[in-house]
């Protein structure tokens, strides 16, 4: 019985296995976006950097204060010239097409932005009437796009057809091969900074100093002397290791985040400033502010941060050579920083904007917290803080700091 | 899928019911099984380890089971379980069929992935055959089988933010990808 049973499941499986044989093709569907670059000639889109009629913000970057003016860049496209003489109602007045566009920075009557590879100057004496002024052709050499796509060099891309694809992958098992998107959005990143003359955010990877623009890369620093504030010119670029993420400048040092530490270089040498010390962390995101005694260090994980650790350091300064930490405060997620005087302003991801009274570092207070978007980066002056969300551009009045109040919102209207 | 697994478990109400004059009233009793097994389809040979614990009675066991199935794409499956034995003797034959999901689990090199993370979602699983069951001594027998198998994986990649660079990076910056696995499996293992 026991042999017969035996025999006749081993035959069984067997048919079975033949049977189905036929049934056994896997099948693999791969579904992705495609993006097919828009270009124009170089001097049609050169003719086209000035002031042209104002457009949704959709994708909101990076932004700069000057004056009643901000500057918000819609990343990869160009930068939104907002009114804001009345705080309680911006008016969104003009859009600069500056395609590949992502950081900003001003010099007196200079605006400097990036265009994909180049640094272009624009003079914004009359916010009415923006004009280029000049270009500096490839001196943002890291600026790739992703996938190993290699755009028409005689040409640039102002746009990108979307198309989303089904395809079989069935043929091709090698997984996840290493050209996955058409996904040509810009390598680099990039911003403001320049408190003597107007105020960035926290996230800036560009920065004025002296007659001098800074820029950051993922490895360098890029040294531009901006004495004639219309025809930068690269001096000097000097490479400081990997994951640099942001710069900003105080009295004569920069002090850089970068996902290891923060490093802190004197510019008395400007052209090529000295590494001075480095303040090691964890490896996550961390965007930094200084004042005279102390820099105010967010570090922050993430899906592109790594690392597990959320809160604010802060670090004593006044020895620039040996920075040590006074005390740490935890976080949600915490991003963009600001300090105005005695408040410190905090962009705290979903758990939106916390304001805090800091006038003792080793026991800062909280005074407020505003909820209800998801917060990145905050620019606080002139009892204004104007804070870059993901739904829009918030106002808020610290005039009365026991009554911080919305002013406005410039919403984010998506595509 | 979701019609094989349904036919599998008629085809094994039908056979119950031929075999309905043989009934034997027993009480419940818990049972588990732990199995090693061989999957064999287009993508190649794979090993597939699963545990089930369930209650049997009157030669029907119903469980719930979990594993590991290394085809393809690295899974975790989850499945209800029902097996139904023909006969009470030392050797007897019996029909299986598993259905559930297959949880995506990445694999560390997926996890160190600097440009991309992943996100695998739950697909469909099944499997189902027969098999012979070779009783040993206190309840316990030696399983051996062979079947159909089949899993879904859908994985999201999503390319990462270029570091540095908080905001959200604009556009569909992810894909997706849907495997179909289809397999012969023939498992060894034993009932406690």
């Amino acid at each position: 019985m026991k042999k017969t049973t035996i025999t006749t499941t081993t035959f069984v499986a067997i048919l079975l296995g033949t049977l189905l044989s036929g049934c056994l093709k896997d099948s693999c569907y791969r579904t992705f976006t495609m993006y097919k670059p828009v270009y124009k000639a170089r001097a049609e889109v050169r003719a086209n950097i000035k002031n042209n009629p104002s457009i949704n913000v959709s994708e909101a970057g990076k932004m700069f204060v000057l004056g009643n003016y901000i500057f918000l860049n819609e990343i990869d496209k160009g930068i939104h010239v907002i009114d804001n003489s009345n705080p309680a109602a911006p008016i969104n007045k003009y859009f600069i097409n500056i395609p590949g566009n992502v950081d900003v920075a001003v010099n007196g009557n200079i605006l400097y932005a990036d265009m994909y590879s180049d640094l272009v100057a624009l003079d914004i004496s009359d916010p009415n009437n923006i004009r280029l002024s000049n270009v500096v052709e490839n001196v943002f050499s890291q600026r790739q796009f992703a996938g190993g796509f290699v755009a028409d060099q005689t040409m640039m891309i102002v746009d990108w057809e979307v198309k989303d694809t089904t395809i079989d992958c069935s043929n091709n098992w090698v997984r996840r091969p290493s050209v996955m998107f058409m996904d040509a959005r810009s390598f680099s990143g990039a911003s403001m900074a320049a408190p003597t003359l107007g105020v960035g955010g926290s996230m800036a990877r560009f920065a004025l100093l002296n007659q001098y623009l800074y820029t950051v890369t993922e490895s360098a620093i890029n040294v531009f002397d901006v004495t004639q504030p219309v025809t930068p010119i690269l001096k000097n670029t000097l490479q400081i290791g990997w994951g640099i993420e942001t710069i900003y400048p105080f009295k004569n040092n920069l002090f850089i985040g970068s996902n290891t530490g923060m490093f802190i270089f004197n510019t008395v040498n400007a052209e090529a400033p000295q590494q001075q010390s480095m303040f090691s962390h964890a490896t996550v995101c961390d965007p930094v502010i200084a004042d005279d005694q102390y820099a105010y260090v967010t570090l922050r994980s993430g899906t592109t941060c790594r690392g597990v650790i959320n809160q604010l350091d802060v670090i004593n300064i006044t020895n620039l050579q040996r920075p040590t930490l006074v005390r740490s405060y935890a976080f949600k997620n915490p991003h963009g920083l600001s300090k105005d005087g005695n408040l410190l302003f905090i962009c705290d991801g979903t758990e939106g904007l916390k304001v805090f009274d800091a006038a003792n570092v080793n026991n800062i207070q909280p005074l407020k917290t505003l909820t209800g978007f998801e917060s990145f980066d905050v620019i606080a002056a002139n009892k204004i803080a104007i804070v870059s969300a993901k739904d829009g551009l918030y106002q808020f009045s610290y005039a009365d700091v026991n009554n911080i109040r919305l002013v406005s919102k410039v919403s984010i209207i998506k595509k | 899928m979701i019609k094989l697994v349904a036919s599998a478990i008629l085809f094994i109400c039908v056979l119950q019911s031929t075999s309905a004059q043989q009934k034997n009233i027993t009480p419940l009793r818990f049972k588990g099984m732990a199995c090693v097994g061989l999957l064999n389809g287009q993508t190649g040979q794979s090993v597939l380890l699963e545990t089930t614990l369930g209650v049997t009675k009157n030669n029907w066991f119903g469980g719930l089971g979990t594993g590991l199935d290394y085809y393809g794409t690295r899974t975790i499956p989850l499945f209800a379980s029902v097996q139904k034995r023909f006969g009470s003797n030392k050797t007897v034959p019996f029909a299986f069929a598993n259905g559930g999901v297959a949880l995506g689990w990445a694999t560390d090199n997926q996890k160190a992935n600097k440009f991309y993370e992943y996100k695998a979602l739950p697909g469909a699983y099944f499997d189902g055959g027969i098999g012979v069951n070779i009783n040993t001594c206190n309840g316990r027998a030696i399983l051996l089988s062979a079947g159909y198998s089949g899993k879904q994986v859908v994985e999201k990649a999503t390319l990462l933010p270029v570091r540095g660079w908080p905001m959200p990076v604009a556009g569909n910056n992810f894909e997706t990808y849907k495997y179909q696995y289809r397999r012969i499996v023939i498992k060894v293992g034993f009932q406690f």
